[in-house]
C-alpha cells in the first residue's frame, strides 16, 4: 500500500513540474509581451531618469499580479472540484501554502525575460520619430 | 506680466547651441540629420520647433535632450557648457534628470506611487533627502492647482489633472530647460492652449527656457518666436505671439 502512494506522489510530483515549467513559459510570454508593448512608457521613464530597478519593480508587479489571479482562480476550483475527481484527492492544509509561494517564485523567474529586455531599451525611444 | 515681474535674467542664458552637426553612419552612406543648427533660447521664453519629419528635427531635439552624441557643435546649458566637439559632462543621465525637463504627449506617471512621490522621485534620486523632495514636489503641485490631488494614485486623476503632474515633475528640479514633444496632439484646442497656458506661466514663474517640438497647427500662432527646421538647419521666425489664455479652463 504505501508503495502504491508513493508511486501516485512520484506521479503527482513530476505532473506539478511539468506543470510548473509550462505555467512559467505560459507567464513569461504574455509579460513579455506586454512589455514589448511598453517600449515607448519604458523609454520615457528611463529617459528622465528613472533607476532600473524601479522599472523591474513595475515589470514584477504585473508578473506576480498575473499569477496571484490564476493561483485565486486554481485555489477556488481545486476546492469545489477535489471531492468530484475521479481518483481520491487528499488536500492537505499546507498545499495552498505551498502552492502560493511556488506561484510567486514561478512568476518571478518568468519576468526575468521582460525585465532583462526592458533594461535594453534605449531612451531614445522615447521621442517620436 | 509686467516687465518689473521678470525674474532677473542676467544668471541664466537657459539654452544655446551653435553649429551643431550630426552625421550618422560614415563615408558614402553618411547622412547630415543636422548640418550647423543655432538656436538660443532664454529663460522664461517658449519658443516653438516646427518642421517635417526627415527634417532633423527628432534629431535636434535628442541632441537638446543630451540623448544622443552631436558630431561637432557646441551646447551651453544654463551656465554650462555642455557640448563642445565633445561631451563636458560625464554623467548624462543625471544631467538629463537635473537639468532637462520633459514633457510629452502622454503623462507617463509611474502608476505605483502617489501623486507627490511620482513627482518628489526626481530630486530623491538627485539625492535630496525624501522630505525635502517631498516638500519641493508639493511646491510644484501647487502651483499647477493639483496639490489637492497631492496622495491620490494616478489612475485617480483626470487625464489634464495627469498632465499637470507630469509638468510638474519636468520642472521639480527646476530645470533651465523643458524640451517638450509633441505636448498637444492629443487634444482639443481648449485643452492644447490651456497646456500652453500652463507652460508660459512656468516658464515666466521658474525663469525656464522651453521649447516645444510640435506640427499642432492649434498653438503655433502663440509662439513669439520659432524655428522651423528643415534638411538639417535651422531658420528663425517670428511666430504670431497669440496669447493663449482666451478659451477658458480646459481641464
Amino acid at each position: 500500500m504505501a508503495k502504491l502512494i508513493a508511486t501516485s506522489a512520484k506521479q503527482i510530483g513530476m505532473f506539478l513540474v511539468i506543470l510548473a515549467i509550462v505555467s512559467a513559459a505560459i507567464v513569461a510570454f504574455i509579460i513579455y509581451t506586454l512589455t514589448m508593448g511598453k517600449i515607448r512608457e519604458i523609454a520615457v521613464l528611463k529617459l528622465i531618469g528613472t533607476r532600473n530597478r524601479t522599472i523591474a519593480g513595475m515589470i514584477l508587479q504585473q508578473a506576480v499580479g498575473l499569477g496571484l489571479i490564476g493561483f485565486a482562480v486554481g485555489k477556488v476550483a481545486a476546492t469545489f472540484w477535489a471531492p468530484f475527481f475521479p481518483k481520491h484527492v487528499l488536500l492537505e492544509p499546507g498545499d495552498a501554502a505551498r502552492g502560493f509561494v511556488a506561484v510567486v517564485v514561478i512568476c518571478v523567474l518568468a519576468s526575468i525575460l521582460a525585465i532583462r529586455a526592458a533594461l535594453k531599451v534605449d531612451p531614445a525611444e522615447a521621442i517620436s520619430g | 506680466m509686467a516687465e518689473t515681474d521678470q525674474i532677473d535674467k542676467t544668471h541664466r542664458t537657459g539654452i544655446r547651441i551653435e553649429g551643431l552637426k550630426k552625421r550618422y553612419g560614415g563615408g558614402d552612406t553618411a547622412v547630415d540629420a543636422l548640418k550647423g543648427v543655432d538656436m538660443a533660447v532664454a529663460p522664461g521664453e517658449v519658443v516653438g520647433l516646427i518642421g517635417p519629419s526627415g527634417s532633423g528635427k527628432s534629431t535636434l531635439l535628442k541632441c537638446l535632450g543630451a540623448i544622443i552624441e552631436p558630431t561637432a557643435g557646441r551646447m551651453t546649458l544654463g551656465d554650462h557648457v555642455i557640448y563642445d566637439n565633445a561631451w563636458k559632462i560625464t554623467d548624462l543621465r543625471a544631467l538629463r534628470r537635473d537639468k532637462i525637463g520633459f514633457v510629452f504627449q502622454a503623462p507617463y506617471l509611474i502608476p505605483f506611487l502617489d501623486v507627490t512621490d511620482n513627482v518628489a522621485l526626481l530630486p530623491m534620486l538627485a539625492g535630496r533627502p525624501n522630505a525635502e523632495a517631498r516638500s519641493m514636489a508639493l511646491e510644484l503641485l501647487d502651483a499647477l492647482d493639483v496639490r489637492h490631488r497631492a496622495r491620490a494614485m494616478p489612475s485617480q486623476l483626470s487625464g489634464g489633472e495627469q498632465q499637470r503632474v507630469a509638468i510638474a515633475r519636468a520642472l521639480v528640479n527646476r530645470p533651465p530647460v523643458i524640451l517638450a514633444d509633441e505636448p498637444t496632439a492629443p487634444l482639443d484646442s481648449e485643452r492644447a492652449l490651456a497646456v500652453i497656458r500652463i507652460l508660459e506661466d512656468m516658464a515666466a514663474q521658474f525663469a525656464t527656457a522651453i521649447i516645444v517640438v510640435t506640427h499642432d497647427e492649434k498653438i503655433i500662432p502663440t509662439f513669439r518666436r520659432i524655428y522651423q527646421i528643415r534638411d538639417g538647419r535651422t531658420h528663425e521666425v517670428a511666430g504670431l505671439g497669440i496669447p493663449a489664455d482666451a478659451s477658458g479652463q480646459g481641464r
